[in-house]
């Protein structure tokens, strides 16, 4: 009988602490919740931008196989997609938010381009294309840190 | 002179042993977003490692039972059988997890999408775990994962400024946009990492394969004081060439290849057949160990005949746990979770059973009727006992961890 009090008592507190959790954690449309959301996309295409920076940069320097780099690049583009459909989904509380989502989206779209190019150019072994395509990925990267920076929650 | 070749055999195959998907990972990203600043969770977890397994080890060379027969033994049936579905739940997450690793490995090697190499992965994976001695599982894949020394060649290669990197070290706190929050979820990551229960089991269930006693003492505690925190040592390589390369650059490390990148960009192509293969022998290596460790914590509970001394006729339920391990695990992967996330889950689940496992070795090492005068002594006691505090802890925030930084961020 003190067992099953106990095992009540112990299932009510881990109910409790979990939708505390929960709402805790839940998501909102109020400007924190959407600083959160925008650093976290933005830390996404980042990430993709520099990796596939890194991985072509190492491609054009014949230092990585092209089956390698076909899963890394794959990764990063999926990154940005990520990254894309997740800002997509925040809702912009306020005007001053949603001129915040605006320059953040441009930004992932010119990272989906630019890595798409990439991608493309290392198909057909197009090394001038490749080139430019890398060239361009490291400015990018900058933007999107200066960004990801000026935006913390 | 053969004793010698036998211990240092044992040592290297203890380094090689030593790092698993979970380590790969969990030291990555470490790395990636912190930093040197949790090298000193490695360097703690490899300590906690050291301390229990010596006890396992010891407890089984003198014992000459492996760990689940203790527990079920010394603490009978019933907090047994918690303690047998939560490692043995766990255990079957780790294995799919590093056969997600092999997969991956083998994409990189080949191009080819991960997702076909898993069932390849599985059914070899099977066939050397039935048809393979111990040994010669324990001491192929053990070598071939020397090769990860490769991000200790790579780093001085990517020229990292070493003052920052110390800095970092010394400094363990969260760096720039980071919070104590996310730095605790990847500490206990980490340390997790470290302190897997899985590789207890195998430690102290290859004790009794390779039939342990008195007299491998010295052997065994050299491959534990000497072998564990050199395989630590390829851990905290991994960790800086990640604090290297992705650091400074803000990024983060969400896959195996990227985790392989900072040796393709030191190294070159050579530096990368190497890292390549010694992910696939880390996890390939690693997943032999928890499909055995699968089929060892069932059957010591229920005590029936287990190992690979044994033919598999003869420990016929042995093997089939074994081969519906490999399937499960199979089967995780086929629902297309990514395997670093699973990986991720893996080190979370770890870290919650890390007190089930380790405190009844503390318990049994105790024990006189066991180990007679190979009890603990009281230096032992005391940095175990700190541990098991440790123990509880990262047990405890492990959840709480996960949902609050939403798996890290």
């Amino acid at each position: 009988m003190r067992w099953r009090v106990v095992l009540v008592v112990v299932l009510v507190l881990v109910a409790a602490g979990w939708v505390g959790l929960a709402v805790a954690t839940g998501g909102g449309t109020d400007p924190l919740a959407f600083r959160q959301a925008v650093a976290k996309t933005a830390q996404g295409g980042l990430t993709a931008v520099r990796t596939a920076h890194l991985a072509g940069q190492a491609q054009l320097d014949g230092r990585m196989f092209d089956t390698t780099l076909s899963p890394i690049l794959d990764n990063a583009v999926e990154g940005v997609a990520t990254a894309q459909q997740e800002l997509a989904g925040t809702p912009a509380p306020g005007a001053p938010e949603l001129a915040i989502r605006d320059q953040l989206s441009r930004l992932l779209d010119d990272a989906a381009r630019t890595i798409g190019t990439l991608v493309a150019a290392v198909d057909r072994n197009d090394g001038a294309a490749a080139r430019s395509a890398v060239a361009a990925l490291g400015p990018l990267g900058d933007r999107l840190d200066d960004f990801a920076r000026g935006h913390q929650p | 002179m053969k004793k010698v070749f036998a211990v240092t055999l044992g040592i290297l195959t203890a380094i090689g042993g030593f790092i698993d998907v979970g380590d790969f990972v969990a030291s990555s990203q470490a790395g990636a977003r912190f930093g040197m600043s949790l090298a000193w969770v490695l360097v703690l977890g490899v300590l906690g490692i050291c301390v229990y397994s010596e006890m396992a080890g010891r407890v089984t060379a003198i014992s000459n039972l492996a760990v689940f027969d203790l527990i079920r033994e010394r603490l009978g049936p019933r907090v047994a059988l918690v303690n047998l579905v939560a490692a043995f739940l766990v255990t079957l997450i780790t294995l799919g997890a590093e056969l997600g690793g092999v997969a991956l490995a083998l994409e990189l090697a080949s191009g080819v999408y991960y997702l076909l190499w898993v069932p390849v992965a599985g059914f070899v994976l099977w066939i050397a775990l039935w048809r393979l001695k111990f040994e010669t599982l324990e001491r192929v894949f053990g070598l071939a994962g020397l090769t990860l020394v490769v991000f200790l060649v790579a780093l001085p290669h990517l020229h990292p400024q070493w003052s920052s990197l110390w800095q970092q070290a010394s400094q363990p706190v969260p760096s720039g946009s980071e919070n104590w929050n996310t730095y605790g979820y990847f500490a206990v990551s980490l340390f997790a990492s470290a302190m897997t229960p899985y590789e207890v089991f195998f430690f102290s269930s290859g004790g009794v394969e390779e039939k342990w006693g008195p007299d491998e003492l010295p052997v065994m505690r050299a491959n534990v004081f000497v072998g564990f925190p050199l395989g630590g040592l390829l851990s905290l390589g991994i960790m800086a060439t990640a604090a290297a390369l992705f650091h400074p650059l803000d990024a983060q490390v969400n896959s195996v290849g990227q985790a392989a990148l900072p040796v393709a960009v030191g190294l070159g192509r050579v530096g990368l057949i190497v890292v390549i293969l010694g992910i696939f022998a880390a996890t390939f290596g690693a997943a032999l160990e928890n499909g055995l460790s699968a089929g060892y914590t069932v059957a010591q509970y229920f005590g029936w005949q287990w190992g690979k001394r044994v033919a598999p006729r003869a420990a016929a339920r042995f093997h089939f746990v074994v081969l519906l391990a490999i399937v499960i695990g199979v089967l995780v992967l086929f629902t297309t979770i990514d395997p670093v996330q699973l990986t991720e889950f893996m080190l979370v689940f770890n870290a919650v059973i890390l007190p089930l496992t380790y405190l009844p070795i503390l318990v049994v090492a105790n024990d006189r009727e066991y180990l007679g005068d190979h009890v603990n002594g009281w230096f032992t006691n005391l940095l175990a006992t700190i541990f098991l505090v440790i123990l509880v802890i990262v047990s405890i925030a492990a959840i709480p961890l996960m949902i609050v930084t939403g798996m890290g961020g």
